[in-house]
């Protein structure tokens, strides 16, 4: 029983895993700061690590889809990060494979109901 | 603990697992990220919060985005492979080297069962050590030679057609041709080249008294070298290098596995310094145990006189020229197999 709970584990994170980065992605229209970003998304029912998290969010700002900026303004420095228009460009079209595949998902496993 | 400590701890795990140059940003990510947290669960612990992060080795593991190899995937199978041969050519040198110093060396052996006494004493002794110093040097320096070409991505990629840049878009029609089973070096082919200068040059180290004469005096044995032993400190240096070149051409060999031009050239290179460091060896430096012969007389007990008597040439030019052209002579017939075999096999796909 417990390889199986294990194996599902693993197949469910790499399920998962696909999913993060347009998650992210579609929340940064506007500046957004990490943990309120793991609070945004939580509440909507996506839960993701911090750990997972920041450094995927670094690793969209290197590939040009998000931006950061350092507000020190206020009592303790926060990291803002939001789309570039280039990421809109990405987002939107990814957006538009996301849809397409989960409809044809949804058809391919109502085939068997 | 102090929980300010306790961050201080975690930060420092994490970040100095994580490139230089990002340390200083992904440290202050961190802060944020720690100083959230706490406003957010204000009832937990920093003990707590830690724990929900998870591990720091797996928490900059994400942060290094690309995967680090010291020896990655692409190479490890040949690294495995040329570990293999250089151990077991160092362990075969080790045991002939040690077996040599200890029959032919062992002093002051009196009756048989001293003398059995010594050799295994010291005979052991130099085992044990050589080989673990021998293994280690060797897996060292396989390991430095693989782990340099994984960090400078050195590829043996072929560019089969000129024009054709290294990374331009994958195409049926750069697929190599299927070299034709002449064009195909053989991996044993390559591994005896490696094993046998391997265990060459090891013996040249360890125990250069092996080439020469042996003759035995009652208990006692004793060699008469060929080389010139006092000179051997200049002299190793040179025929190691000529030999660690050819070390490099076999490996280019072993890993292309197939004629091509690469392997023309690198053979053409090779050869050409070994010929020049031949030269080195036996023209310049002097290479030759000049008391050989005499020695030998004292033991043969007669004189070289003949003049049919190869022996009668040792001090003189002839007897380096022979041995240099029977080594030129080698090289330009290798090089000379590898460009024919390179143009016969090496370009087109048979059909």
């Amino acid at each position: 029983m417990g390889e199986e709970k294990d194996l599902i584990a693993s197949l469910t994170l790499e399920l998962r895993r696909g999913t993060l980065i347009l998650s992210v992605l579609s929340q940064l229209h506007q500046p957004k700061y990490g943990y309120s970003l793991v609070q945004s998304l939580e509440e909507k029912g996506v839960v993701i690590d911090p750990s997972t998290l920041y450094p995927l969010l670094r690793r969209l700002e290197k590939q040009g889809l998000l931006i950061s900026q350092w507000d020190i303004g206020e009592s303790k420095p926060r990291k803002y990060y939001h789309r570039t228009p280039f990421g809109d460009q990405v987002y939107t079209k990814l957006k538009a494979q996301w849809l397409s595949m989960t409809s044809d998902m949804e058809k391919l496993l109502r085939e068997e109901e | 603990m102090n929980p300010q400590e306790l961050m201080e701890r975690y930060l420092y795990e994490v970040t100095r697992r994580v490139p230089r140059s990002q340390r200083k940003e992904i440290e202050m990510e961190l802060r944020e990220l720690i100083g959230d947290m706490q406003e957010a669960n204000e009832t937990k612990s920093v003990e707590e919060l830690l724990l929900e992060l998870g591990d720091p080795k797996e928490f900059a593991k994400k942060y290094r985005d690309e995967k680090q190899y010291l020896i990655g995937p692409d190479y490890y199978e040949d690294y495995s492979f040329i570990l293999k041969i250089v151990l077991i050519s160092i362990w075969i040198s080790v045991l002939v080297s040690a077996l040599v110093n200890h029959i032919f060396l062992s002093e002051a052996a009196i009756t048989a069962a001293d003398y059995a006494k010594e050799f295994f004493k010291g005979f052991f002794r130099d085992l044990i050590s050589n080989l673990i110093t021998g293994s280690l040097g060797g897996f060292g320096a396989v390991t430095l030679i693989f782990a340099i070409m994984e960090r400078n991505h050195i590829r043996f990629e072929q560019r089969e057609r000129k024009g054709v840049a290294i990374d331009s878009i994958w195409h049926p029609s750069t697929l190599p041709p299927v070299p034709s089973d002449k064009g195909i070096i053989k991996r044993s082919e390559t591994a005896v080249g490696i094993i046998f200068i391997l265990i060459f040059c090891s013996l040249l180290i360890a125990a250069p008294e092996l080439f020469g004469y042996y003759s035995k005096e009652g208990e006692h044995i004793t060699s008469i070298c060929i080389f010139n032993l006092d000179q051997w400190g200049k002299i190793l240096p040179v025929i190691l290098l000529s030999m660690g070149i050819g070390l490099i051409d076999e490996i280019i060999r072993l890993v292309i596995g197939r004629y091509c031009n690469a392997v023309a050239i690198s053979n053409l290179i090779a050869n050409c310094a070994m010929i020049l460091l031949s030269v080195v060896a036996l023209k310049v430096l002097p290479i030759w145990n000049p008391s050989f012969v005499s020695e030998l007389e004292i033991a043969l007990n007669r004189k070289v006189t003949s003049q049919t008597d190869l022996l009668y040439y040792w001090n003189t030019d002839i007897f380096s020229n022979i041995i240099l052209t029977i080594l030129i002579v080698i090289s330009l017939a290798e090089m000379g197999v590898t460009l024919y075999k390179t143009i016969r096999y090496g370009q087109k796909a048979t059909v």
